[in-house]
């Protein structure tokens, strides 16, 4: 249904009604952010990888497929940028501070709600990309396994094998820092 | 370690993915083996700490940032004043004006606007009466749920172009798109009883509504271009609509779309 009316508006700003555009901005910015904040994890980081994701859609607007689900195709903008600027800030220095981050946090803090997000963001952190972006696109964008393959362009069973895995890597991670009350 | 299988089953139960045979064959594992129960708990424990993380906010003013990034104008335009207009506004980066500036570039983009509209007015084209033709499509669909439900290439001698019917429960959009060396006509044909033209656009190109009455509208084009024509539907019925194509006062092209049309 949200894929049908993407596709009238994505003829209305190739037939140059940039209204039709900024509907497009006002309804994708928002998950794509939380997208990008939950591979990136920094919110600066996370607000370019949106106004990179949106100039590169509209400029490849002629390339998109229209018979395809739009929402498939700017997601598949959106982890592409999000894993490119992850390679160009050498996250792997951010993987080492976070292991930091997350062995220094105390069992007091982990019943405050907005500690115990900070605290599950950086454990999704600490998984390797393939796993976190089949995690963040489950259980935060409420995608099948089959829209999930479609985006990251992977088999639905593929999909099926990261997914158990990073709830399995997540699970030890979160118990090994006294996260088992959530 | 658990058997790989039974993991899986956990996983898609907790997706709520299994059928109920193969949830009842899960629970009869987990009621035999206390290991498995745990990490189910554990596993369930872990899915709902996740789902629990909200979505955050955008930081504000990063909406006007983004769209102020994107170089528009790439597209065509609607009308000749507005494509000048658009190609302004992708010369001037607003993010480094300030908002002085865009509110002095806002100031002569209305202007520019409304002489576009007050320009469309004087062809005699439906426009102006319908100017916000995507904002009827939100009425008229509050959900947005269009679906593209027929189709039909239109191949008539040097005239090319395709015809798209669009649908949702309160309305009907036919998007027709002909390229023409020569001036033509078209007209799109429908139940009265059935639909009412709502709204007419120029999408691209140059066209006049010449006429629309109960039942038919008739447009008169040269070049390419590109309408859209809203319907409201008057009531429950199967949406038929009938474009037929002349060139020189001959009908050279004449075809019926129905839902089930798509080719």
């Amino acid at each position: 249904m949200k894929a049908n009316s993407d596709a009238v508006l994505v003829t209305e700003c190739m037939a140059g009604n940039e209204r039709a555009f900024e509907t497009l901005v006002r309804k994708y910015q928002k998950p794509i952010y939380n997208l990008a904040l939950r591979v990136v994890r920094d919110p600066e980081d996370a607000e370019d990888i949106v106004q990179t994701v949106f100039i590169k859609a509209y400029e490849k607007l002629s390339s998109f497929d229209r018979s395809r689900q739009f929402f498939s195709w700017i997601y598949r903008i959106a982890v592409n940028e999000s894993i490119n600027f992850s390679k160009q800030r050498k996250r792997l220095d951010e993987y080492e501070s976070g292991v930091t981050a997350v062995n220094s946090l105390t069992p007091e803090k982990s019943y405050h709600d907005q500690e115990l997000s900070q605290r599950i963001g950086r454990a999704i952190s600490l998984l390797k990309m393939d796993y976190r972006l089949v995690l963040v696109l489950k259980h935060y964008h409420d995608m099948s396994y089959q829209e999930i393959g479609d985006i990251l362009q992977i088999p639905e069973k593929t999909v099926k094998s990261r997914l158990f895995t990073a709830r399995q890597l997540l699970k030890e991670i979160l118990e090994k820092e006294g996260i088992r009350e959530c | 370690m658990l058997d790989p299988e039974l993991v899986e089953l956990m996983n898609l139960e907790l997706d709520g993915l299994l059928p109920p045979e193969r949830s009842a064959e899960l629970r009869a594992k987990l009621a035999a083996n206390s290991e498995a129960v745990a990490y189910f708990e554990q596993l369930r424990r872990t899915m709902e700490a996740v789902d629990a993380v909200p979505q955050l906010d955008m930081p504000a003013g990063s909406e006007e940032r983004v769209l102020s990034s994107i170089p528009f104008g790439r597209y065509a335009a609607r009308t000749p004043v507005g494509g000048l207009a658009a190609r302004v506004a992708q010369l001037i980066n607003a993010r480094r004006l300030g908002y002085a500036g865009i509110f002095a570039i806002g100031i002569v983009f209305g202007v520019l606007v409304y002489s576009s509209i007050s320009y469309d007015r004087s062809r005699g084209n439906a426009q102006g009466d319908n100017s916000d033709l995507y904002g009827a499509m939100s009425v008229l669909s509050p959900g947005g749920s269009f679906t593209e439900t027929a189709s039909v290439s239109v191949n008539a001698g040097e005239v090319h172009g395709r015809v798209r019917l669009h649908e949702s429960d309160r309305a009907v959009l036919a998007d027709v798109s002909l390229d023409s060396p020569g001036a033509i006509d078209w007209v799109v044909g429908y139940r009265a009883e059935e639909l009412s033209l709502d709204g007419f656009r120029t999408m691209q190109g140059r066209t006049d509504q010449v006429s629309a009455s109960a039942g038919e509208t008739r447009v008169a084009q040269t070049g390419s271009s590109r309408c859209l024509l809203l319907f409201s539907r008057e009531g429950p019925a199967e949406t038929a609509l009938t474009i037929s194509v002349y060139s020189a006062d001959q009908l050279i092209f004449q075809n019926t779309l129905t839902p089930s049309a798509a080719d």
